[in-house]
């Protein structure tokens, strides 16, 4: 009996790659039709979405009927903890790469509190922690600006 | 080609070596941190360089990051890379029993030996290899990326139905942007970016960087036992005597199983150790920290490195992951990967030759003089090491075309990758799938309209047939060892009624 979760997963996955299948068929209608050789530009994209959507068609079929092979290793249970620290993370990093994009904060100073915060949220507080990890992000963001801008010849932000 | 090896002693070639070794073995050695991630971090800071001096470095980074995985696998059961499982099997009992220096000194000159071999067999075969794979054509070249694809897809881990999901996703993602026969553009969706369609390393560095540190934050309270390395290594000349035969063998098997698209160094270590054990005389010891073990695992990764090579120089063709994201160095400085490299920049696709060789020397001497060192980074505190390395993520694909689109392409691929590993779907397929796509799409069309749409002129081209062949059959075989399984089932289960 496979077990309920990875079936689940197996069926989001069947869904999901039929989704993409059926939004890159769409997407390709408008093309215009080959003119000077056989194929044309659509006829690739159209071709390996229909693959596709045959290949996550029978996943499914598969999962249902119980024939999918479980999965080599159990999948790992994380902790809400664990969890809750990813989400901080991703959040920091949105807002690190937003507030660059928007033009609101330049390289530096959005590298040395992204830094600051994310260590915060892996490591945790501790007063230690604090002083150690703004030095860390300070050092880190300031060497690397000058590394990047004036032996890299790349602009940052 | 003796050029090349001239050329490498130079200061600056001897400086990246040195520096993309020392940096591969060092993130090789800490378990989360894997040499792909490395070398797609590296890229981008490859840009000012020359084109050779930027492959070696990141060949550098390659041998030391395969190498240096050694260090936790044997001190604590952990990998450091995923080609060092094998060297778990039989390297930490011996540590665990007092032996981690004659451990870690058995698998470092196993490794060396490894790159040795394989870098034979790279010199030897790469230049004939390169010059029949100018005779191929739209067909040969076609077919070639399809038997890739589909052996990757087939012998990923994992069921052959998702590696071929992967396979065409990645080919599928690949496909916005302008159109490589006849500059159409297409599944644009609207966005001015998408012109260009998704760059490479965006989705290289999201795929393996990001999505590896979403994993290591989801175990970052996993606390690593501390251990004692000893004064570093025991290992001598008599060895050569005793291992030598195992070693050799090993390499070949490691060479050659690298050679074929696919198959990654951790199936080319996994071969060479259940051969060894096969044919010892002692097979029960295996697993026990057997020394026979350890050599056959390290010497047959390593060796993998230099057989995966060979497909990429001579034919522009990734032997795996690591491979694929060479060929995107090659891209960003303007080579075309493929048979051509020889003709047109003869000094890099030597110089990647060379460099292999060089890689080895440097990774050999590091190792043995300073391993008791290294094994300490593997306990720098991982806090720091993830949020830095998420860092060094945006602006690496920042730098590529100074726009954020790249990031936020490079974020959009880190949750796709880790998503896809959740689902048990091969990240291999999908990378590869991405980087062939175009070349595939290019050489599929420029077939068909040299043959006015007959696509049975394909098997008019006897490689290109060969090819197709043994695509069909590798798809075709699990559901025929499945069907032959289940017969033999059904025999047995009748014979006993």
């Amino acid at each position: 009996m496979i077990p309920s979760r990875q079936a689940a997963g197996d069926l989001a996955l069947a869904a999901a790659v039929i989704l993409v299948a059926v939004v890159v068929w769409i997407a390709t209608a408008d093309l215009p039709p080959p003119r000077y050789e056989p194929v044309g530009s659509a006829a690739l994209p159209r071709g390996i979405s229909a693959i596709m959507a045959l290949l996550g068609a029978l996943l499914a079929a598969r999962t249902l009927i119980g024939a999918e092979a479980p999965a080599t290793a159990a999948g790992e249970r994380v902790g809400m903890r664990a969890v809750v620290r990813l989400l901080v993370l991703c959040g920091l990093t949105l807002a690190y790469v937003a507030a660059m994009d928007g033009r609101l904060v330049g390289f530096r100073p959005a590298t040395i509190a992204y830094l600051f915060l994310a260590t915060l949220a892996l490591a945790g507080i501790t007063l230690r922690r604090v002083v150690t990890a703004f030095a860390f992000a300070a050092l880190l963001a300031v060497g690397l600006h000058a590394l990047f801008t004036h032996f890299f010849y790349i602009d940052l932000p | 080609m003796l050029d090349a090896y001239v050329a490498l002693i130079a200061p600056w070639p001897l400086l990246y070596l040195a520096i993309g070794t020392a940096l591969g073995i060092v993130i090789g050695s800490i378990p989360g941190l894997t040499a792909s991630m490395l070398i797609a971090l590296t890229l981008p800071l490859t840009f000012q360089m020359d084109a050779t001096n930027a492959m070696t470095l990141l060949i550098g980074e390659y041998v030391g990051g395969i190498s240096g995985g050694l260090i936790a696998a044997t001190l604590l059961r952990m990998p450091g890379t995923p080609a060092s499982i094998m060297t778990t099997f039989d390297a930490f009992p011996m540590a665990q029993r007092g032996e981690g220096e004659r451990a870690l000194g058995l698998a470092v000159a196993a490794s060396f030996f490894g790159g040795l071999v394989s870098w034979g067999f790279l010199a030897v075969l790469s230049p004939p290899l390169a010059r029949l794979a100018l005779t191929f054509g739209p067909w040969e070249y076609f077919t070639l990326v399809l038997m890739a694809l589909v052996m990757l897809a087939s012998l990923s881990q994992g069921s052959l139905l998702k590696g071929l999901i992967g396979a065409c996703l990645g080919m599928l993602f690949a496909m916005p942007g302008i159109d490589p026969s006849i500059g159409q553009l297409r599944l644009t969706f609207g966005f001015n970016d998408m012109t260009g369609g998704l760059n490479l390393l965006p989705v290289l560095i999201g795929t393996f960087a990001v999505s590896q540190i979403i994993k290591d934050v989801l175990t970052i309270d996993v606390a690593l036992p501390r251990v004692d390395v000893g004064r570093g290594v025991k290992v001598g000349l008599g060895d050569v005597r005793r291992h030598g035969p195992n070693a050799l063998r090993s390499a070949v098997i490691g060479t050659w199983v690298g050679l074929l698209p696919g198959i990654g160094a951790n199936i080319a270590a996994m071969l060479a150790y259940a051969t060894a054990r096969q044919v010892s005389r002692e097979p029960e010891k295996f697993g026990t920290g057997h020394e026979p073990g350890v050599v056959a695992a390290e010497t047959a990764n390593n060796a993998s490195i230099g057989g995966a090579l060979i497909p990429l120089i001579t034919m522009g063709i990734p032997g795996s992951v690591t491979e694929a994201i060479l060929i995107g160095a090659l891209i960003i400085h303007n080579l075309q990967p493929g048979p051509l490299l020889f003709a047109t920049n003869p000094e890099v696709a030597y110089g990647v030759i060379a460099s292999y060789l060089g890689a080895n020397l440097v990774m050999v001497v590091f190792m043995l003089a300073s391993i008791r060192w290294i094994a300490r980074l593997m306990y720098l505190p991982r806090p720091y090491l993830v949020s830095a390395i998420l860092m060094f993520c945006v602006v690496g694909a920042f730098a590529l075309n100074n726009r954020f689109f790249d990031v936020w392409v490079m974020l959009a691929f880190g949750a796709i990758g880790y998503f896809l590993e959740r689902a048990k779907v091969p990240l291999g397929p999908f990378v590869i799938g991405f980087v062939l796509a175009p070349i595939a799409e290019e050489q599929f069309r420029a077939a068909l309209m040299s043959s006015a749409g007959d696509p049975f002129t394909l098997f008019t081209r006897p490689f290109a047939t060969v090819f197709f062949f043994v695509s069909m059959a590798t798809l075709s075989w699990p559901f025929i060892t499945e069907r032959l399984r289940r017969r033999r089932a059904t025999s047995h289960g009748a014979d006993r009624r």
